[in-house]
């Protein structure tokens, strides 16, 4: 790898690591609860027990459909939250790219 | 003699290792200077790269064999428990792994074992335990399960023809080879090339079986009919409540994936990581868990008279339905979901031993000597997981969350207080870590029985109360102390 492209990473790698704190982003203080609270329901159902007794939902087993929809649920949440993340951090960095400038 | 189909097998698996290896040489002439280079591409992979390599690492040969083969025997409801791993997935790569990411850019880390003796000015214990003991000796089966899943798939679509020994020789030494040649960069570039591949599979195999069924429903409905044990839902309430708990806070404790942090470039990886290894984790869930699960159920319904052992059943089906050439084609991606953990284990496991235990010793000291080190490593650990892999007696499964996950899971108090809670000193690490990884090896050993919980969870808890009391009653470490590794504003020193 030549160096000045080594250069490069290094200053894009640093410029994210001081970007990011070492306490909570506001982003993480928000999702943090709610996420937590959204896996404590899961354990709750899951500890309840998924019970097939032959009921379908949208032409699959009804434990199927239900472990289907969660995961499908996660993945919007982690989306949101990804994308609230990766605003904070950024908005971040270019604030202190202002406060070098100056 | 063989058969001219076992020798149109042998041709296109030869094909896949050979472009493996030709990805290692391929890096080779990529590679940069430095063992740091060697073992984390010197933090330049990029988003794309990042993605494909999290998705393949986080998913072996357990996402395409070892999942349906579980549904199988124990029904859908055990490998329902991928869930909470896939909630914590996200949560820990922003929360936790951007941190380490961050300590990973001040410090230049190598290993795991880096950031604890970093983090806590303690360079024996942290490196001993955590190097040895939960990178060394906790990955090895690890490695060996993924070696028995790649030989597993050559075997079946062979009708057991090609024989087990030599086939998992000759994937060891694929193995070696291109890691040995490129380092990190082969690795994460076969990753990329193997998670497309795996989720090919995975999502074609599914869509296959359901169109021959002539539907979801009916797929589900015959599955249920012949196989009714498909639909056993119950895990063991104690075991899964304490292993989601685990696995929850525990995806980037993985230190192969761990050290993915440190390999990393940019903001926009760290968000790949975290959508990577959720989209991985969805995809295995639906289409290969669940889905071919039930294919097997509705092909092999008694197990008695099933053509081989759970594991093998989607290769037996895939032979039965696509024939041995095809079936070799697609079940390339088996072998490649296999090929992209071993291959990321086997190069944190050299980086462990080299950096962690050989560095104790302040050996070797050339940097021609640390390259020598890291490939004859890398040979010798692939040597020692052969072993594990030449008597096969556990379900990949089994022997992957019973052995290795309870180490590794074991990073997660020392990490998360490590990083959150500044009261926490040398003392109480140390104490917490020779008291959870003695408890956690008695477990495994079945010297002290589990209780019905997930066989890490003991272990892991008590470790972190250790840590927590101890930290208490010894004296705090210093604002200095803190400072040094808690750096507020890095500099580019390159």
């Amino acid at each position: 790898m030549n160096t000045g492209k080594k250069v490069n990473h290094e200053k894009e790698r640093m410029r994210v690591a001081n970007a990011i704190p070492w306490g909570l982003l506001k982003t993480e203080k928000v999702f943090l609860p709610i996420w937590a609270a959204i896996f404590i329901a899961y354990m709750i159902r899951q500890a309840i027990g998924f019970n097939y007794g032959g009921k379908w939902i949208m032409g699959l087993p009804a434990p199927v459909f239900e472990s289907y929809a969660w995961a499908i649920g996660l993945v919007v949440m982690t989306i949101i939250a990804t994308t609230f993340w990766i605003r904070e951090v950024k908005e971040r960095m270019r604030k202190a790219e202002k406060e070098d400038r100056k | 003699m063989i058969t001219s189909t076992s020798s149109a097998i042998l041709g296109i698996i030869f094909g896949y290792v050979a472009l493996c290896i030709f990805i290692g040489w391929f890096a080779y002439r990529k590679r940069g200077a430095g063992i740091r280079d060697f073992y984390v591409a010197s933090g330049s992979i990029g988003p794309v790269i990042m993605a494909g390599t999290i998705a393949a690492t986080g998913y072996s040969a357990y996402a395409v064999l070892g999942g349906p083969g579980w549904a199988y025997t124990g029904g859908v409801g055990p490998p329902m428990s991928e869930l909470p791993y896939m909630f914590g997935n996200v949560l820990v790569c922003l929360v936790v792994g951007a941190r380490i990411f961050k300590a990973g850019v001040y410090h230049e880390f190598i290993t795991p074992a880096d950031f604890f003796a970093k983090r806590f000015r303690e360079e024996w214990i942290t490196r001993i335990i955590v190097g040895f003991v939960i990178c060394f000796l906790g990955s090895i089966f690890y490695i060996s399960a993924q070696l028995i899943g790649s030989t597993y798939v050559i075997t079946g679509l062979s009708g057991g023809e090609l024989k087990y020994l030599p086939i998992l020789i000759v994937m060891a030494i694929t193995l070696v080879v291109y890691v040995a040649l490129g380092g990190f960069r082969a690795v994460a570039y076969t990753d990329f090339m193997q998670a497309v591949m795996m989720t090919l599979l995975i999502v074609g195999m599914a869509i296959v079986a359901i169109k021959d069924f002539g539907g979801v429903s009916q797929l589900w409905a015959s599955a249920i009919d012949k196989h009714p044990a498909i639909m056993t839902l119950d895990t063991p309430h104690r075991w899964f409540v304490t292993y989601g708990l685990m696995a929850f806070l525990g995806p980037m404790m993985f230190p192969h994936l761990w050290v993915r942090l440190y390999a990393n470039r940019s903001l926009e990886g760290l968000r790949s990581m975290a959508i990577g290894g959720l989209m991985a984790g969805v995809l295995v869930v639906i289409f290969s868990y669940t889905t071919m699960g039930a294919t097997i159920s509705a092909t092999f319904p008694d197990a008695a008279t099933a053509p081989g052992p759970a594991d093998q059943l989607p290769v037996f089906w895939a032979l039965g339905r696509f024939g041995p050439i095809l079936g070799a084609v697609l079940f390339t991606g088996a072998m490649a979901a296999a090929f992209s953990t071993a291959d990321s284990i086997l190069l944190m496991v050299s980086s462990s031993f080299s950096k962690d235990i050989l560095g104790l010793f302040n050996w070797p000291k050339t940097e021609k000597n640390q390259m020598a080190t890291a490939r004859f490593l890398i040979v010798a650990v692939i040597g020692i997981s052969l072993i594990g892999g030449l008597n096969p007696q556990m379900g990949l499964i089994k022997m992957v969350m019973s052995l290795t996950y309870p180490l590794y899971y074991m990073l997660m108090p020392v990490t998360l207080l490590g990083l959150f809670w500044r009261k926490t000193n040398k003392y109480g690490v140390g104490a917490g870590l020779i008291t959870g990884a003695t408890i956690t090896l008695l477990v495994i050993a079945g010297v002290i029985p589990t209780y019905g919980f997930f066989n890490g969870f003991i272990g892991i808890c008590t470790c972190a109360v250790v840590i927590v009391v101890v930290s208490l009653l010894t004296p705090s470490p210093s604002k200095q102390e803190l400072s040094e590794f808690f750096i507020e504003q890095g500099k580019v020193t390159t």
